[in-house]
């Protein structure tokens, strides 16, 4: 049986900021023997067809912590995304994968996510006829199967507050799943699902390509309001972009589904600069 | 086992004619149209298993002979509210006196000619909905059948008039083979649902003819779960200057349950605009079998036409077969699109659901309730449709179970 990650969804039924205007900040109760490691990956090779697309991937984040995956295109970025996720097209071929210390290779994609893990998608598909509210409430009801479900007040309330926090229109909540959406539109909602799922562990896949500067801050708005001593992002990106408004803790550097470099925030700034030619030049040398 | 039919019925001219005796005095044009259905019927082949439209469609065990004709019964709801707008409910034969001019059409559909004809020729009574000009309808009429083998319904929406009509069909017998007239006068409106939920052992037909006049718009919805073989063909003509018709089809499948769709989109005014959306879901070893006509007359330039079939197989032995044909003989068309689509649940898509926690068997159920709804909705009239959606729900939760 998978752990129910945290019940608590009071913070999002309160108002999103106090009677002065400020924000009012989430801190959940920590709960006892919490493992501090929330993802171990362990020369993972992953592939897709007959192609290998990860090539021994290493990789740890620990709990409260904002990683930055940065490559170039077709360096595995989504792959690794997907196969975490356990996406059936993607296989793992060796090596392992740990969320809060347990392997996850033979958890289905539902029960990684009732563990805690979330991925943003990059190009979610539409679910026509299925308002974004009445998936989020089937969402909530996955997760909370012995709980006292939440009142349509409290569900009413909570959808609102996180629309607010998003800065979008509440009426979005009737639409049908990612149907007829902007590239925009389907980012937000995508943030919005992990605002309300409150995972451990949130895998953004590219989730800032193709957004208006507006839309970018308002992303990381959303990611921000992630960030919390008990859950952790893995922020998986092309551009350094997001990083102005994102302050990452670790940043890694995937080419050709191997990480080949890993620092602090400083590494962004330096591929920003430089690009990936002289890590992928390096590469070719070696 | 194969149904065996004991004593069959051969009808004759003769029977007709003492059949429209019985009517009270029906008018010498009844009767004609009568006779004239009749001498099609003979024409008209039985259909058979490679009869256009019915590709696919297995007929052994299914008795396809005509049924002896009986009485058609069917209770008309108002609301009390509407009482007193002068909307006249009366028997078919009851308004064949005042003039009824549907009565005198004796086109035969395409897909089920041979079963139009044979209604055509022998209906025994049905009912009609007059809505008097200007008239705004507050709540849906709805029609229920008790009874009958040819149940035949006449709707006029006077111009100007608005409604919405649910015809719900749940005959039993072996066979029924029904006749809608439908016609929308200029600047009115209707919204109709003909909801097919007949015992899994009926072979039913329903022949909907339906003619729209100037900038009047019709919203029709075919639900169909029922029977063990059935067909509709759907036929909408466009004959006034901005007339607007939106089609749409629903079909839920089970068990060896065929379905059938022949639908016409015949523009024959300028202007004019037809939307139709067929969907299907089936499960198990159930079969659909969709023709779409778009018709675009010399007479009707910057139509717009839109089709679109979407079949959703819910398991490894449901099939459907889907076939656009565009009859278009005039350059100037404002739009003209078609698609189909058949196929499982895609991957992608339950991915997306899985990934959210919903387990695999949920997803299923949330996706075709999805499905489902995407048309409803479009029917625009939440009335209509709630009783649908209930005929639905305990199917819907039964997938995703095997």
């Amino acid at each position: 049986m998978a752990k129910i990650i945290n019940t608590n969804l009071d913070y999002l039924a309160r108002p999103a900021y106090n009677d002065v205007g400020r924000p009012i900040h989430f801190v959940p109760q920590r709960e006892e023997h919490m493992p501090d490691r929330i993802l171990e990956i362990r020369d993972l090779h992953v592939s897709v067809g007959d192609a290998e697309i990860i090539r021994g991937v290493n990789l740890t984040i620990d709990r409260g912590t904002v990683h930055a995956l940065m490559g170039p295109n077709g360096s595995g970025k989504s792959t690794l995304s997907f196969a975490l996720m356990g996406h059936p097209k993607y296989i793992i071929t060796k090596g392992d994968v740990f969320f809060e210390g347990k392997s996850i290779l033979a958890m289905a994609p539902h029960e990684r996510s009732l563990a805690g893990m979330f991925l943003c998608f990059q190009y979610p598909s539409a679910v026509p006829g299925v308002s974004v509210a009445n998936f989020l409430r089937n969402c909530l009801i996955a997760r909370h199967k012995n709980a006292a479900p939440l009142t349509p007040k409290e569900f009413k309330s909570l959808l609102d507050n996180a629309c607010a926090r998003l800065k979008m229109d509440p009426e979005t909540l009737r639409r049908y799943v990612n149907d007829g959406f902007s590239g925009g539109e389907k980012k937000r909602l995508e943030m919005l699902q992990a605002l309300v799922l409150q995972p451990t562990l949130s895998i953004l896949d590219e989730t800032d390509s193709g957004l208006d500067i507006d839309a970018l801050r308002v992303i990381a708005e959303g990611i921000e309001a992630q960030r919390s001593p008990d859950r952790s992002v893995l922020l998986i990106t092309h551009y350094q972009r997001i990083l102005n408004y994102v302050k990452p803790d670790v940043v890694h550097v995937l080419i050709k589904g191997k990480i080949v470099k890993e620092g602090g925030p400083e590494l962004a700034q330096e591929l920003e600069a430089q690009g990936y030619d002289p890590l992928i030049n390096e590469l070719v040398e070696a | 086992m194969t149904t065996q039919t004991l004593t069959p019925f051969t009808p004759d001219r003769a029977r007709i004619e003492a059949l429209s005796q019985q009517h009270s005095s029906e008018p010498r044009a009844v009767l004609e149209a009568r006779l004239a259905a009749f001498e099609k019927f003979e024409r008209f082949p039985v259909p058979g298993e490679r009869s256009q439209g019915w590709r696919r469609t297995r007929l052994d065990g299914i008795d396809l002979s005509p049924v002896e004709p009986e009485r058609s019964v069917c209770e008309i709801r108002l609301s009390a509210a509407d009482a007193d707008r002068g909307i006249v409910v009366q028997t078919l034969e009851a308004a064949a006196l005042t003039g009824a001019p549907a009565l005198a059409n004796i086109d035969t559909g395409h897909s089920i000619e041979h079963f139009s004809a044979l209604a055509q020729a022998l209906w025994i009574s049905g009912g009609a909905i007059r809505i008097p000009a200007g008239a705004h309808v507050a709540e849906p009429i709805v029609v229920d059948w008790k009874a009958g083998t040819y149940p035949r319904l006449d709707i006029y929406v006077g111009k100007g008039a608005r409604v919405a009509i649910l015809e719900n069909h749940a005959l039993s017998g072996r066979l029924t083979a029904g006749i809608v007239d439908i016609h929308v006068d200029d600047d009115a409106s209707l919204t109709y649902v003909h909801a097919q939920n007949a015992p899994r052992d009926a072979v039913v037909f329903s022949h909907q003819r339906a003619r729209i006049g100037r900038n009047a718009k019709l919203i029709t919805l075919n639900f169909a779960m029922g029977g063990k073989l059935s067909r509709a063909d759907v036929e909408v003509r466009l004959e006034g200057r901005g007339a607007e018709s939106d089609m749409l089809g629903l079909i839920f499948g089970e068990d060896d349950q065929q379905f059938g769709f022949q639908t016409l989109q015949g523009h024959h005014a300028p202007d004019t605009r037809s939307d139709l959306l067929y969907k299907s879901a089936l499960d198990d070893r159930s079969h659909s079998s969709y023709t779409g006509v778009i018709s675009i007359g010399h007479d009707a330039p910057r139509s717009e036409a839109y089709q679109a079939n979407r079949n959703l197989l819910l398991s490894d032995g449901a099939r459907a077969d889907t076939e656009p044909k565009l009859e278009i003989l005039i350059d100037d068309v404002a739009r003209c699109t078609h698609g189909a689509t058949v196929g499982p649940i895609d991957e992608e898509q339950m991915f997306y659901l899985e990934s959210r926690g919903i387990e695999p068997g949920a997803a299923t159920k949330i996706i075709a309730e999805g499905f489902f709804q995407d048309v409803f909705a479009k029917a625009g009239d939440d009335r209509l449709v709630a009783p649908l959606r209930d005929l639905v729900a305990p199917h819907i939760g039964r997938l995703g179970a095997h």
